[in-house]
């Protein structure tokens, strides 16, 4: 079944490079992909659809260590709808000129089926592959596309990640080397057998971190993110803020976590001061930002602490349901909420021309519905009950003081946790002073005399609906999350 | 199993809903209807619960993890139900008096779907029956009172305003959220009705945590009933229109903490809650409570504003209910006595400023107004009257009921804080008497207020009833029906009566001396006016210094430490060493000959020597 999305997003792709129209074609494609994820994720039997290994090489005959192949599990369906989610968003919410259609199209459909390959993947060499298969239309994109300093820009990211990734590469290889085996479920034989030392561990999550922890914007291996996502064409910046980047922190719990526990251990204090390095360093700085792209670009950097606290619990205690279930839903909730600020700021920018603060202002009251959906957007992003990001964020923190309970100690853990929490006052911040900024207040003499020239149009009624079937989506995650909860399980 | 009681969040709900989705294109008289009409369902409903005998209700679980369940429940004791009775009966008022105040505004759908929104999420704080579910809805209320201050958003003051109240409750949340996990740390269990249990047989875990989460539990109260020092939001609150402000931010929304800190108190029991009441925690709550009670009064009587006199004069009271409440069980069942008298009166009041400054063009500067005593009768009795409750004129208003029980509680358990609050009531009487000489006698001052006609039918329905209530809500026989956590308590002409009641007179006195047909502000108070400068503070030092200071710092650090010099001069650096290297690679012969020379001498050495 699995194969499905895999076929469909081909032929969508033939497709558009033989002239058909990219959009629509894009459009019909996605959002039937995304039925039959959800059919795949909901309606099957999971423990069924994971033995739908492709088995595509088999390299010795130790059979079971060594195949590789795809395949949905609990642990990455929700990645696989958050996916399939805003790949339909990408190609409804950013108005692209026809000219650019063909390319730009390609490309997020590569970047989207890069996404979920590598998302179900089922051995670290076919994960850490494809997730490189996502990043060459990403600096292809930014590159031709981008809206500022385009070239330095792709450049700057694309030897970044590259060094992020190539540690990364060290990582991994280290750990097949030592476990001698390539399939997760190969690996845990291994680690089961206890065939990693501990100075090996340490040596191996030290590498994982470094190169995943970059390619997941942790501070301070950062700096490439920001201008990233700020220069980039519009559906890139939903599709690696809200997707790609979700592949280091999956990799950092299946691999890491999962493999070189021990190893993790000895990182914590570091990462548990580099994760406030997210949460409160670069949430200062999300203040500071003048325009909506900046703001947002920063802020999706910040919100990965919270994910990084979610694994630091799961490194003091494996088993706890409470904080793999936030790290699950955040993941989705974040990459949902993020994708659809950057779709809609998208519009924006095109009905005013600027995402300068200083400029807008009073925008609710020409555009009633993109006003109501940035509204949910942002409540959700800065963690209001009933939407999504709140149940992540509160069942993380939850589970950290869970674990000072059990323990009965107060921990470093604890500590973080705290400050941690004083996140949720600076997200308010930035959020609630960017949607004053925009849509509430009086017009300024920019937007005044703009309006005059020609009229402001709301946002239109096919990105309206595809932002609809987001927002219902966090507020399934919020208001229901039992239903992903008994999906995710272990 | 009973679903009864689910119809009080599911109407609301509906409501908001329907009005948001259907009704916002049609003319505002059918949303506003349509929002009162289930108003007056959920009063109903209330009214139909206090009167059933047994109750249960389903519970939904949110959240199942494991072993674990955070639920979402209905606490249908008789404490929540009848503060139900004070959310239900001032909402439907509000309602109504809405549907005159707001006919001409553009926007009434929206209005009364946040109205809706809010009534929904203060029925969940109120029947919540665990923290977690409390913490949901506290947030949501949040967001009402977000939309309803901002509700003419395209001002920039209102605009701010609403973005202020947000941001100051989301700070106290901040302790909130931290004092909620420290429940589970310290009991194991979210639930009310686990509480007492759980904590039973832990002394060792009350003594090491106990304090501590009180103290961080309060921090929610401190910004939803903003107390001091998270209290500049409330005075800003009054951008709202004048329904809202009487509905949210004087009855019921800022009553929350008071009545979240009385839950947590119900449900720890009497000899625990006393065990961890009596220690800092419930002393530092106290103190703060008196603090705000003494500075918004002072505030109070500087104000020309007529919102800002009653909005600074809520704040003084929920102090007094929040200094009582941090002096134990005695002492919370006195706020909460308070919490349902002042509920009526103020909201009450809130109406009446409604009135006036509906039938005054919308001006609302005392001293712009005068001699509408003659204009607006019935209004100007019924806002007096509501102003001897909040004055607590004794024996035949509803206020003293309650302010004599507090000032019993606090004569008894701390004396300092007695004669705080003695100061109080005399500064409550002097302000409130302010207000109603200026606006009620004399003549008028402007043009605005000297046409003014008595309010129409629609608005003194709800004034004449809260009227009656102001008077008769505090008698032991009404207050036995109606009050939430009543225990009665019998006036007794003993020393707090007497030196409360001269309280009264000399404030009284002073008022009638100072402002008794004054045309201008007789006292100059530039630092009580300015509110004693906090917005100053926390506006321009902390926000804008502070804050943007840091930011900035950060700013800093992360575009020219990390980004320009770290990564950036890593590649430069990269870029130097392969220049440098360049060097030897350029084709000279000459250079090439002597390096293979160095190279083969060395060997050479290498070979024969070592």
């Amino acid at each position: 079944m699995f194969i499905y999305l895999i076929i469909i997003s081909l032929l969508a792709i033939t497709a558009i490079s033989f002239n058909l129209p990219a959009k629509r074609v894009s459009i019909i494609a996605a959002a039937l992909n995304l039925l039959i994820g959800i059919q795949l994720c909901f309606f099957n039997d999971l423990a069924q659809s994971s033995v739908e290994l492709m088995g595509l090489a088999s390299l010795k005959d130790e059979g079971e260590f060594f195949k590789m192949g795809l395949a949905i599990t609990s642990s990455n369906m929700g990645l696989i709808i958050l996916t399939l989610l805003v790949t339909l968003a990408v190609f409804v919410i950013p108005e692209l000129a026809d000219k650019d259609a063909k390319f730009q199209t390609i490309c997020s459909w590569l970047i989207s089926l890069g996404c979920l390959l590598a998302f179900a993947a089922q051995d670290v060499i076919f994960f850490y592959a494809f997730h490189e298969l996502a990043l060459i239309p990403t600096f292809l994109m930014l590159g031709r596309y981008g809206k500022r300093a385009k070239e330095s820009t792709a450049w700057k990211m694309m030897i970044y990640l590259a060094f992020g990734s190539l540690v990364l590469l060290a990582g991994i290889l280290l750990l097949v080397i030592k476990a001698g085996a390539v399939s997760f479920s190969g690996l845990a034989a291994s680690v089961a057998a206890e065939s990693i030392n501990y100075h090996d561990q340490v040596w191996i999550a030290g590498l994982l971190l470094l190169g995943f922890g970059t390619l997941i914007s942790l501070f301070p291996f950062h700096s490439w993110a920001p201008h990233t996502y700020a220069n980039s064409p519009t559906a890139t910046s939903m599709l690696h803020a809200g997707v790609l980047k979700k592949f280091g922190l999956l990799g950092l719990w299946q691999i890491g976590i999962a493999f070189v526990p021990q190893g993790m251990a000895y990182w914590t204090p570091t990462l548990c001061v580099l994760l406030l390095g997210n949460i409160i360093f670069m949430g200062l700085v999300t203040i500071n930002q003048r325009k909506i792209d900046d703001m947002l670009a920063h802020s999706s950097v910040m919100h990965m602490g919270y994910l990084f606290l979610a694994l630091v619990v799961l490194i003091y205690n494996p088993s706890s349901q409470l904080a793999y279930q936030g790290f699950m839903i955040l993941m989705v909730a974040h990459g949902l909420s993020t994708a659809l600020l950057f779709g809609l700021s998208d519009v924006i920018k095109r009905r005013t021309g600027t995402f300068h603060f200083e400029d807008l202002g009073g925008l609710g009251k020409s555009m009633p519905k993109l006003c109501l959906l940035f509204a949910i957007a942002t409540m959700a992003a800065l963690g209001l009950p009933s939407l999504g990001n709140f149940t992540g964020e509160f069942l993380i923190f939850f589970s950290a003081f869970d674990t000072y309970r059990s323990s009965g100690e107060w921990t470093m853990l604890t500590t973080t946790t705290v400050i941690s929490l004083w996140g949720i006052v600076i997200s308010a911040t930035y959020g609630l002073r960017s949607f004053r900024a925009v849509f509430q207040g009086a017009s300024n003499t920019y937007l005044t005399q703009r309006m005059e020239s020609q009229s402001i149009k709301d946002i239109k009624f096919s990105a309206w609906i595809v932002s609809i079937i987001l927002i219902i989506a966090l507020f399934i995650l919020g208001i229901s999350p039992q239903l992903f909860i008994q999906h995710f399980a272990s | 199993m009973n679903l009864n009681p689910w119809l009080l969040l599911l109407i609301p709900l509906l409501s908001s809903l329907t009005i948001w989705w259907l009704l916002s294109a049609t003319k505002s008289a059918v949303a506003a209807w349509f929002s009162t009409v289930s108003s007056v369902a959920c009063l109903l409903i209330v009214i139909g619960l206090n009167q059933a005998e047994e109750l249960g209700a389903y519970a939904f679980n949110w959240i199942e993890i494991d072993n674990l369940v955070l639920s979402i429940g209905l606490m249908l004791d008789s404490t929540a139900l009848k503060m139900m009775l004070i959310v239900t009966g001032i909402g439907t008022l509000v309602n109504l008096f809405s549907t005159i105040y707001m006919a001409k505004d553009e926007h009434a759908a929206r209005y009364y779907a946040s109205l809706s929104l809010f009534l929904f999420s203060m029925t969940g704080i109120v029947l919540a029956d665990n923290f977690i579910m409390m913490f949901i809805f506290w947030e949501l209320v949040g967001l009402s009172s977000y939309l309803l201050i901002g509700h003419w958003f395209t001002k920039d003051s209102a605009a701010n305003a609403a973005k202020k109240a947000f941001l100051m409750n989301r700070i106290g949340d901040f302790g909130f959220l931290i004092g909620i996990l420290l429940v589970w740390v310290m009991a194991g269990t979210f639930h009310f009705d686990q509480l007492a249990t759980m904590l039973q047989d832990k002394p060792a875990q009350i003594a090491s945590l106990g304090a501590i989460t009180l103290a961080c539990l309060f921090c929610g109260a401190l910004g939803k009933s903003a107390q001091f020092p998270l209290h500049t939001w409330l005075a800003d609150a009054m951008e709202g229109p004048t329904p809202v402000s009487a509905l949210i931010h004087a009855a019921t929304m800022v009553a929350a903490g008071i009545y979240m800190l009385f839950r947590f108190q119900l449900s720890l029991g009497h000899d625990i809650a006393e065990m961890i009441f009596h220690t800092w925690a419930g002393t530092m709550i106290a103190y703060l409570g008196a603090a705000t009670a003494v500075i918004a009064a002072l505030c109070a009587l500087a104000q020309s504003d007529i919102k800002k006199i009653l909005a600074y004069s809520t704040l003084s009271q929920l102090g007094y209910m929040v200094m009582a409440i941090g002096l134990g069980f005695k002492g919370g069942e006195a706020a909460m006595f308070h919490l349902y008298t002042h509920a009526w009166f103020k909201a009450l009041l809130f109406l009446g400023a409604g009135a006036i400054i509906y039938r005054c063009h919308h001006q609302q500067d005392i001293w712009k107004m005068g001699g509408l005593a003659k204009r607006m009768p019935i209004t100007a009795l019924c806002f007096i009257i509501g102003s001897a409750a909040l004055m607590a004129i004794p024996i035949v208003t509803s206020g003293s009921y309650s302010k004599e029980q507090i000032l019993e509680v606090v004569h008894h358990e701390n004396i300092i804080l007695f004669w705080v609050a003695i100061f109080v009531a005399s500064l409550t009487v002097f302000y409130t008497l302010r207000l109603v000489i200026v606006v009620f006698s004399g003549f008028s001052r402007n043009d605005d207020s000297s046409d003014a006609k008595e309010a129409p039918i629609a608005m003194l329905v709800p004034l004449i009833i809260l009227a009656v209530l102001a008077i008769i809500s505090g008698l032991p026989k009404i207050a036995k029906i109606l009050a939430p956590a009543y225990h009665e308590h019998p006036i007794v002409f003993n020393f707090v009566f007497i030196s409360s009641t001269i309280a009264i007179l000399i404030g009284a006195i002073a008022a009638f001396i100072i402002y008794k047909g004054k045309q201008r502000e007789p006292l100059y108070l530039p630092v009580l006016k300015k509110a004693f400068g906090f917005d100053f503070l926390y506006e321009v030092f902390l926000v804008r210094w502070i804050q943007r200071f840091m930011a900035g710092l950060c700013q800093v650090i992360d575009q020219f430490l990390i980004s320009a010099v770290i990564v950036n001069g890593l590649a430069r650096l990269t870029a130097y060493i392969g220049q440098g290297l360049r060097q030897m690679h350029r084709g000279q012969l000459a250079l090439y000959h002597l390096l293979l020379s160095a190279g083969m001498v060395v060997l050479i050495y290498l070979f024969v020597f070592a």
